[in-house]
């Protein structure tokens, strides 16, 4: 288990640097040239050269990489085109934002998702279960920009409760961009739980245990909820990922300086080095999270953990 | 009623399903004594396991309905509090499952499986006492101690099965309940496990109800053995009572043996019993039975059940001995 663990830490580097490659490839191959965008429309031939050496772009493509390789060792991600400053500054501050974001909403969604999720499996069949299915499934379906509104409107313009927009007032800035975050991830959680926990309630050992003699919350908490926790954990890793790279209209509509909308603003300038820093970022938390998902999981499922003796790498999935 | 360990009385159980209802047991009536063994035998569907499930009452809540009365040591487990009935599951009744694959959890070791019920009953056993108690049972179902740390995954069908038969019996039930124990093991593993049943209800004095659709292991293990068909008990009686080819039967009981395969006689074909086990929710009117009997008169097709027969503790429940007597 501890060699495995070592094993994939120290895949990790080698992942990452493919990883960088592809993107770093893909980016820059798209035919586009970053330097006339950045000039003026009339320009001199040397004000060209002189532009295109200042960003490395005069040497061929694989020595660019390298050196752009070298930078991220040494700290820097790059120099935007668009601000003409180092990258770095803005993604090192954007990044702690977005993911306490993402672990203060996924926090939440486990604390209120599980619980209700299991209730609902257990009162199966009751008005308890059927409320909270239309519920989630009505705010699974709600956009999350006409939901950020009406919070705003309620809670910021009419009760005067929370500030509209920014991240000036502390935590209190954060309530609303994280609920408005939160309730269709929790929708569906609450529904991945449920289904993941009637899934093994129906199972033999439940009877089995049933027949020992254990008491009801045993059978559920004990018995079940933890061979429910596969699929729930890898729901809830998918979630946090998401959250982090993908809470583009929450962090637009209260002006939260996360990651998300920075990658979104950098695709629209054609801000390459942006670009390249943001994904590598969510890349590398990708990569993260799916080790630790996949380090749980071998801690839940005894199953799990004998494979993981003879079974060389598993792929992690791209952010 | 006081020597009876147990007595079940009048007991129906109902399943409904998207408005069908299947009337899976019928007014079934069995009496246990201390340490006999009981072998309840039927087809698939005839209403084994629900009678069984109904004693610890592991129905489904929702869709099943029980009706009769269940004296398990003078006790009604119908009516006993859910709380009550608990302390009575895996303590004083306990049961093993057909499917030893499915009936462990996969996700802890099968010590703290053994060690669970032996908690569950003796809560106030040492740490030490409670690991003592489950050596004690591995060894005495014929696994290593040491191996009480490994999985589900990691042991065989038989082992699991033997990890099962550990788990009901670690606090001396007073009954046991074997669902089919043998029945997704192989035949050589299956004599063994019958075998090593056999033997430590013999040093335990537990009462067993074993319910299979193997004569054979009946034969073996059985002092009492009751036949049930379309969720009725057709016949019961002591072993010799009903395995004795000389006396009077039911026709399906007589249908069971004849379609057993003969070592002495040279025959091309076994004898089948012709048609199929009615479904639960369609039971024919009359007897259960008369459509596939071979003995089938005018009076078993419609009306209530067939009188039941008795000659000594030897029932039977046909028109065809009624008529003899009358």
């Amino acid at each position: 288990m501890l060699k495995y663990t070592i094993k994939r830490i120290l895949l990790m580097p080698v992942l990452l640097l493919i990883v960088a490659l592809l993107i770093y490839l893909l980016l820059n191959l798209n035919g586009a040239d970053p330097i006339q965008n950045m000039l003026p429309s009339e320009y001199t031939q040397e004000q060209y050269l002189a532009l295109q050496h200042k960003y490395g772009l005069d040497k061929p493509i694989i020595v660019q990489y390298f050196n752009w390789v070298k930078g991220i060792l040494h700290g820097d991600l790059g120099t935007s085109y668009k601000t003409r400053g180092p990258v770095g500054d803005d993604v090192w501050y954007r990044i702690p934002i977005s993911i306490k974001v993402a672990v203060i909403t996924t926090a939440i969604m486990i604390l209120i998702g599980l619980p209700l999720g299991v209730m609902c499996a257990v009162k199966q069949y009751t008005p308890f279960d059927d409320i909270t299915n239309v519920v989630s499934k009505f705010l699974g379906a709600v956009p999350s920009f006409w939901l950020g509104l009406m919070f705003m409107i309620w809670f910021s313009v009419g009760l005067g409760w929370f500030p509209t927009f920014g991240i000036k007032d502390g935590a209190k800035s954060y309530v609303l961009p994280i609920a408005t975050l939160l309730l269709p991830f929790l929708a569906n959680f609450i529904r991945q739980v449920r289904s993941a926990m009637l899934d093994c309630i129906r199972q033999d050992y439940i009877r089995t245990a049933r027949a020992k003699g254990a008491s009801e919350s045993r059978v559920i908490y004990h018995e079940a909820l933890k061979n429910a926790m596969l699929p729930i954990i890898t729901f809830a890793g998918g979630c946090f990922a998401s959250m982090i790279g993908g809470a583009v209209t929450v962090e637009k509509l209260f002006a939260i300086p996360g990651i998300g909308y920075k990658v979104v603003e950098a695709i629209n300038t054609r801000d390459i080095p942006t670009m390249l820093a943001c994904v590598m970022v969510l890349s590398i938390l990708t990569i993260v999270m799916q080790l630790i998902i996949d380090l749980s999981y071998a801690f839940i499922d005894p199953r799990v953990r004998s494979t993981f003796v003879s079974v060389k790498k598993k792929k992690p999935t791209k952010a | 009623m006081s020597e009876n360990l147990l007595e079940i009385k009048d007991l129906s159980v109902r399943y409904t399903t998207d408005g069908v209802i299947s009337r899976a047991v019928n007014h079934v009536n069995l009496s246990l004594k201390k340490g006999e063994v009981l072998g309840l035998v039927g087809e698939t569907g005839a209403g084994k396991t629900t009678t069984a499930l109904t004693l610890l009452r592991l129905l489904p809540k929702f869709t099943s309905e029980v009706e009769g009365e269940v004296f398990f040591e003078g006790q009604n487990l119908l009516t006993i509090s859910e709380k009550e009935m608990r302390a009575v599951r895996g303590d004083k009744i306990s049961m093993i499952f057909q499917d030893p694959m499915t009936s462990l959890n996969p996700v802890y070791t099968v010590g703290e499986q053994i060690g669970d019920v032996i908690r569950f009953h003796n809560p106030d056993l040492k740490p030490n006492e409670v690991s003592d108690r489950i050596d004690e049972m591995l060894k005495l179902v014929g696994i290593p101690p040491q191996r009480k740390v490994e999985y589900p995954h990691q042991f065989s069908g038989g082992m699991k099965q033997r990890v099962m038969i550990a788990i009901a019996l670690a606090c001396n039930p007073d009954l046991l309940i074997a669902d089919e124990p043998t029945t997704a093991l192989d035949v050589t593993i299956q004599a063994q496990v019958i075998k090593m049943m056999r033997n430590l209800q013999k040093e335990m004095g537990t009462s067993v109800i074993l319910i299979t659709h193997d004569l054979g292991i009946v034969a073996n293990f059985c002092d009492k053995v009751a036949i049930m068909y379309g969720g009725e008990i057709v016949e019961s009686g002591t072993l010799e009572e009903v395995f004795d080819k000389s006396k009077n039967h039911h026709p399906y009981t007589n249908g069971l043996f004849g379609s057993l395969p003969n070592i002495t006689e040279r025959t091309s074909r076994l004898t089948p019993i012709m048609g199929l086990t009615p479904h639960p929710s369609e039971l024919p009117e009359g007897c259960k039975f008369h459509p596939r009997c071979p003995q089938c008169m005018e009076q078993c097709k419609s009306g209530e059940n067939p009188p039941k027969v008795a000659d000594g503790g030897h029932e039977i429940q046909c028109h065809l001995y009624a008529k003899k007597e009358a």
